[in-house]
């Protein structure tokens, strides 16, 4: 009888478990795993690509649990992390060198002379983090400054409607704004490390569904790996969902530097003390812009082990 | 398939195993039977979800299309890949190409193309079918795997969305699953539960049992069992326990029996023989048996017992035998002669018992054999004398017999016995039963002689005694007695005769009961007064029936003169005169009518007849046989007055009256009768309505006749007629009574008939006035009930159809509150709040409407409520919120029974409870009493609050619809539960009101019918 009972408790099994839902914002960086998608190296049954308006929007719903993944920058991890919300950046995917920038008005000369001009950026940590070089940069005051908080998406239509005077943002609007004759004041080649783009996970998914995660980790990989290896043809699928041709997209790309599974593992085993990221830099200047109140515990934050995990299976033929 | 494998199986084993069986069996097909509803809720809650998304998203999109902003949109549909079944979603511009989809390689390419190509199920909305503009629509696609919807947008846009079911089925079949294993489980653990407890408790024992019965059939009869406890199996093991104890003992007084039986067997007075009952072999035999016989035991055993029997006896032994191995009896008993070894006839007595048990195959009998032959010779010597006696007597008729005083026995000849009506082989009989042969009249006398012989009475009286009716026909008996004494003159015993008097004393008897019968008919003649007079008129026999016409006794008129018994003087010799006569010429007189005197002095008239009867030295007496007449002179004189007052009655009565033959001849008529024929009664007389009246007209009253007499009930009728007198014409209600007389025969049919012309013409006007009256009230009900059903379904599809939108402005402003709320400001979210709050008050609203219109609508059932368990029910109910506001509930209803709509007051005590919460919230403490009594045949219950309470000046305003004396901030509300609680106490016959004063609380009263 007892035979019986176990028997039909190992019958009960386990629920019909839904795909991992990631949300990526239309930053170039992430587009390695659109593509996988559109490739069909994704089982749409245990991972779903969502993308969405922005930035916040994906930290949004990952704090609400509509997302179990989501792309985000490393000052939005940070961010997401310090008002409570149990995640794990599980890979570090992209560092940007120049994709971020601030683009003014033809009639802007440098960053200076935006002293009382109307900047129009997302609400996010990354654009504050941005704004804070752009204060820099133009040795200027905050309140010098009129913000106006807009998703990436707007941002062109802002400023070409004159709403705002110019816009923290980033590809691949940034490279469309620029053929549109708009000017580059600052851009994030000048600020190495800081602008880094992660994958972070809910730590309840990644215990409860771990081989989703991997399986995250991989299509990311196997997306890059389909771009590396047909930039042109990848771009043409890509640039469909961009404001870009193809020409302009693959020249937005060159500004992204896209991480191999390796130096995303590596650099998480160094973290904090990869030189690659600026941590310091960034938390420094999330407290200043009040995004965060102290420097968050990086060894919780970070986990490579997933990464680490992938890795090794790749290793085993 | 056989079920011996189960029967196999232990108790302990299938009792658990049949309940777990079951119980997994039901739980499986509960399961079965819930998968299908779950698939239809499935799809209902997707589709919910689906519609309010794709709502919400609408205005958004169209804006979007509106401002022209492609990148937006397209963002905006790949964000609808949120939605965790959400699998397609295709936004195309007109001409159907793609500007938005969930896959970027999507974009720009023409939708059939991308469907056609898609493996996912894509194809489906393919054939979703085309919503019409601004319009959204999501149907279940035929696999019903996916839901497909459809909306329309801004500028010929449209959006496709594919959601899948599987899914979210799957998971809700899971989780139904997991609960039936949870309860499959739980089933099983205690099937655990109940072997263990069964075997603890019971099969354990009961193998013990087993066990125990097993060694006691093995013989081993010292085994005892103990199984503790005082349940049925402890019953059982003690019964077990006291019947060893009892074969034990008995298996020993058994052995001891057979040692004794044994010895009895071999030292027995009687000769004792077992005999093989089949072929007659003596099987074994005692010392006695082989003496009787002659014959050693070895011979014997050679020897049957046919051979030994004499041929003559044999026969009848054989039957015997027959029927006892037939079983037809249980044993017999014989005397035959059996042949002696030396060859000469002996008789014996033998008594044979079988051995073998009823109904089994005969084997052995047991034969018991005495030596008879002495006691048989003297017997037929004995026989011989008696015969001669017995033929002695009964030509004699007479029986003698002794009475032995020293024993108390008796002997009686072969006559006593045929005088009693007895069988000589029954015996003499003993005292008591003997008295009973005896005739009750003598039992008392010949009991008093019996008991002298039991003292020994030397000196006995003799008397003639009869035996009893019972014992066949009477006979008289004369006894005689004589003593038989000892030496000292002690009576030994006593001997005598009896002798057959019947016939003798019945020839005396006859002559005795003639005269006898003569007197006592003129005794006892009722009404006919009989006297003998001698020939001076002085009474010599005076019977009862004299007694009882004049007044005096026998004896105080026997000696006196008949001048005292006439009524005159005249009289007295006119008697005197006529039994001269009689002696004259020797014949009798009358019947003639005398007046006579009582002795009271009263009158009486009587009937009487005189003759002459020789006395006994020759003189004649003179006899007089009278009758009281004064009774029917009496009533003959009132029937004559009777008549009287009846014929002025007839004559005078305003109403018609007459009487017919039961042929239809008339017997008598009235005045009034008479005026309507327009003749005298004595020209009526001997006629039929055919003569006097036309021929339809005599055909119906004839009819009427007719019915009354043959249904035996009054015929009321009404006729029209006219009157031949005055030639007037007038409607008559005739009533017509069938007449029997004293025997019950028919003998005509009386008529009575009224003048009703005028009656009848008021009441047809007031009937017409009445008709006119009815209609119109039934057309202003009809008008009224028109309205009120106009209003009733009305106000039903009002509320009905008020529900939906609120539906949806509910679902959005929650789904605002959800996705959104990060976005508002604290005004916005206010604002927000107060949608939903509003929302909620006009939801309450509808439903307190919506109940309203129902209770107005709905038939009620009148079915058995108990207030009492319906009050527990709500309170139970409400407990919550009664914790939760601290209130105190105080007192209880009790069972009390009503017929009424059992819905109907479950709302009415719920609305009355929350009002009393509701209103008694800022008391401290807040005490809710309740009470419950019937008064007068009528269910009564009260509910109190110790709240605000209202001015009594209120008092119906509280019941009216949407009237609330407060203002929604203190006390939310919708105005209409109150309406409700008396408009269903309206429906169901009852009654609410209430009583208060301002800061004392209220008290609402409800009244049930009985």
């Amino acid at each position: 009888m007892l035979l019986a009972v176990c028997m039909a408790l190992a019958a009960c099994g386990k629920p019909p478990e839904l795909p991992l839902r990631v949300g990526l914002n239309p930053w170039l960086g992430y587009d390695p795993l659109v593509l996988a998608r559109e490739r069909g190296l994704i089982d749409p049954a245990n991972l779903r690509v969502v993308e969405l308006e922005s930035s916040s929007e994906s930290a949004r719903q990952l704090r609400n649990g509509l997302l179990e993944a989501a792309g985000l920058t490393l000052a939005e991890a940070i961010e997401l992390a310090s008002s409570g919300v149990d995640i794990k950046v599980v890979a570090i995917l992209s560092l940007s060198k120049g994709a971020d920038a601030v683009v003014a008005q033809p009639g802007f000369a440098d960053a200076a002379a935006l002293k009382g001009a109307r900047i129009g950026m997302e609400n996010s940590a990354l654009a504050d983090v941005m704004l804070q070089r752009l204060l820099e940069a133009g040795a200027l005051q905050r309140d010098a400054l009129s913000l106006l908080r807009l998703p990436v998406v707007e941002h062109e239509a802002a400023l070409m409607r004159g709403r705002v005077d110019a816009v923290i943002t980033f590809e691949p609007v940034l490279s469309s704004l620029v053929s549109a004759g708009y000017r580059v004041l600052l851009d994030s080649a000048s600020t190495p490390g800081e602008v880094v783009d992660v994958l972070v996970v809910r730590s309840e998914s990644l215990s409860a569904r771990p081989a989703q995660v991997r399986a995250l980790l991989r299509a990311f990989e196997d997306g890059r790996l389909a771009l590396l290896a047909q930039p042109d043809e990848a771009a043409r699928t890509l640039a469909a969902g961009t404001d870009l041709d193809t020409v302009s997209y693959l020249q937005a790309l060159e500004n992204v530097r896209l991480l191999t599974l390796e130096d995303s593992t590596v650099l998480l085993h160094a973290v904090p003390d990869a030189n690659m990221l600026a941590l310091g830099q960034l938390v420094s200047d999330l407290k200043a812009s009040q995004r965060i109140m102290a420097e968050p515990d990086w060894a919780r934050l970070f986990d490579g082990s997933v990464a680490a995990d992938v890795l090794a299976a790749e290793r085993i033929p | 398939m056989t079920l011996r494998p189960v029967l196999r199986l232990p108790a302990r084993t299938l009792v658990p195993a049949l309940i777990t069986v079951v119980a997994l069996v039901m739980v499986g097909f509960d399961h079965m039977l819930q998968r299908a509803d779950h698939r239809l809720r499935v799809e209902q809650e997707q589709k919910q979800l689906l519609v309010e998304r794709l709502g919400i998203e609408q205005s958004a999109f169209d804006d979007l299309i509106l401002q022209n902003r492609p990148l937006q949109l397209r963002r905006a549909v790949a964000e609808l890949a949120l939605r965790p079944h959400l699998t397609h979603a295709y936004l195309t511009a007109p001409g159907g190409r793609i500007v938005g989809s969930l896959a970027r390689a999507d974009l720009g390419q023409s939708l059939p193309d991308v469907l056609a190509a898609d493996t996912r199920g894509g194809a489906a909305l393919l054939e979703a079918p085309r919503a019409p503009d601004n319009s959204l629509s999501v149907q279940v696609d035929a696999s019903r795997t996916a839901l497909t919807g459809l909306m329309t947008l801004e500028g010929g846009h449209q959006l496709l969305v594919r959601s899948d079911l599987t899914q979210p089925f799957s998971q809700r079949l899971h989780a139904s699953r997991v609960e039936l294993w949870r309860h499959a489980v739980l089933i099983l653990c205690w099937s655990l539960l109940l072997s263990l407890f069964l075997h603890l408790i019971w099969f354990r024992r009961a193998a013990q049992l087993t066990n125990a019965a097993r060694a006691f059939g093995q013989g081993r009869l010292d085994t005892r069992v103990d199984l503790g406890g005082r349940d049925e199996l402890a019953e059982i093991g003690s019964a077990f326990n006291d019947m060893a104890v009892r074969l034990q003992a008995q298996h020993a007084a058994l052995l001891d029996s057979e040692r004794q039986f044994r010895a009895m067997f071999e030292q027995a007075g009687v000769g004792v023989a077992r005999i093989d009952s089949r072929l007659g072999h003596f099987m074994s035999v005692n010392k006695k048996y082989s003496e009787i016989m002659g014959y050693d035991d070895a011979d014997m055993r050679r020897l049957d017992f046919m051979r030994l029997t004499h041929p003559e006896d044999l026969p009848a032994n054989l039957a015997l035998l027959d029927s006892l191995k037939r079983g037809d009896i249980r044993e017999y008993s014989i005397e035959k002669r059996v042949y002696h070894k030396d060859g000469h006839a002996i008789w014996v007595a033998v008594s044979v018992s079988p051995l073998w048990a009823p109904g089994a195959v005969p084997d052995y009998h047991l034969a018991v054999i005495q030596d008879i032959t002495a006691r048989r010779e003297a017997e037929q010597a004995l026989k011989l004398e008696r015969n001669r006696l017995s033929a002695a007597e009964h030509i004699a008729a007479l029986g003698s017999w002794e009475f032995h005083r020293a024993t108390g026995s008796g002997w009686w000849s072969e006559q006593m016995y045929a005088f009693f009506g007895l069988d000589p082989a029954d015996g003499v009989p003993e005292p008591e039963p003997y008295l009973k042969l005896v005739h009750p009249e003598d039992r008392t006398r010949v009991a008093g002689v019996m008991a002298l012989f039991v003292q020994g009475a030397t000196e006995v009286p003799v008397h003639v005694y009869r035996t009893s009716p019972d014992a066949g026909p009477v006979r008289h008996l004369r006894p005689s007695v004589q003593t038989v004494t000892d030496d000292d003159g002690g009576v030994v015993k006593y001997v005598g005769t009896l002798l057959d008097v019947t016939y003798q004393f019945e020839a005396e008897q006859a002559l005795r009961a003639s005269e006898e019968r003569l007197r006592a008919t003129l005794e006892q003649a009722p009404n006919v007064a009989v006297q003998w007079f001698d020939a001076q008129g002085r009474v010599l026999y005076w019977n009862g029936g004299s007694t009882r016409l004049y007044g005096w006794t026998p004896d105080e008129a026997i000696g006196r003169s008949v001048d005292n018994l006439t009524h005159t003087r005249e009289e007295a010799d006119a008697f005197r005169d006529s039994f001269a006569q009689i002696a004259r010429s020797g014949q009798s007189i009358g019947p003639s009518e005398y007046l006579v005197r009582h002795r009271d002095g009263s009158p009486r008239w009587i009937e009487a007849t005189l003759f002459s009867i020789p006395g006994l030295d020759k003189d004649p007496i003179m006899v007089c046989m009278d009758v009281d007449i004064t009774a029917r002179h009496n009533a003959e004189r009132a029937v004559e007055q009777e008549r009287t007052h009846l014929r002025t009655l007839f004559a005078t009565l305003p109403d018609l009256v007459w009487l017919k033959s039961p042929e239809g001849v008339y017997l008598s008529c009235n005045r009034q009768f008479e005026r309507l024929c327009g003749r005298a009664e004595a020209e009526l007389l001997g006629r039929t309505d055919y003569e006097l009246f036309s021929k339809e007209e005599a055909d119906l009253f004839r009819s009427h006749d007719e019915l009354a007499m043959r249904t035996g009930q009054n015929s009321v009728n009404e006729e029209w007629v006219t009157m031949r007198e005055t030639g007037e014409r007038m409607r008559l209600q005739t009533i017509k009574t069938p007449m029997h007389d004293a025997d019950g025969k028919l003998v005509g049919v009386l008529g009575i008939a009224r003048d009703i012309t005028e009656f009848r013409e008021t009441q047809d006007s007031l009937r017409e006035l009445n008709r006119d009256l009815e209609q119109r009230v039934a057309d202003r009900t009809q008008a009224l009930s028109d309205a009120m059903k106009e209003l009733e379904s009305f106000s039903y599809a009002v509320s009905h159809d008020l529900k939906a939108p609120l539906r949806g402005i509910d679902g959005y402003s929650k789904i605002l509150l959800e996705d959104y709320g990060d976005r508002f400001d604290e005004q916005g979210q206010r604002f927000l709040a107060n949608i939903r709050n509003g929302t909620r008050q006009m939801h309450a609203l509808i439903e307190d409407l919506l109940a309203y219109s129902r209770m107005e609508r709905r038939s009620l059932e009148a079915s058995r409520v108990d207030l009492g368990e319906v009050m527990r029910n709500v309170l139970h109910r409400r407990s919550e919120e009664i914790a939760a506001a601290s209130v105190q509930i105080v007192g209880e209803v009790p069972s009390i029974t009503v017929r009424a709509d059992h819905q109907g007051v479950e709302m009415v005590l719920r609305n009355l409870l929350d009002n009393a919460l509701k209103f008694s919230r800022d008391a401290t403490p807040a005490v809710v009493t309740l009470h419950g009594a019937v008064r007068d045949g009528r269910a009564h219950l009260s509910v109190r609050d110790n709240g605000i309470g209202f001015d009594m000046k209120y008092h119906e305003r509280i019941f009216e619809i949407f009237q609330r004396l407060h203002r929604n901030e203190e006390f939310s509300g919708t105005g209409v539960g109150l309406a409700l609680v008396r408009k269903a106490m309206q429906r169901m016959d009852g009654r609410v009101w209430a009583e208060s004063v301002p800061g004392e609380g209220a008290t609402f009263h409800l009244e049930f019918p009985a």
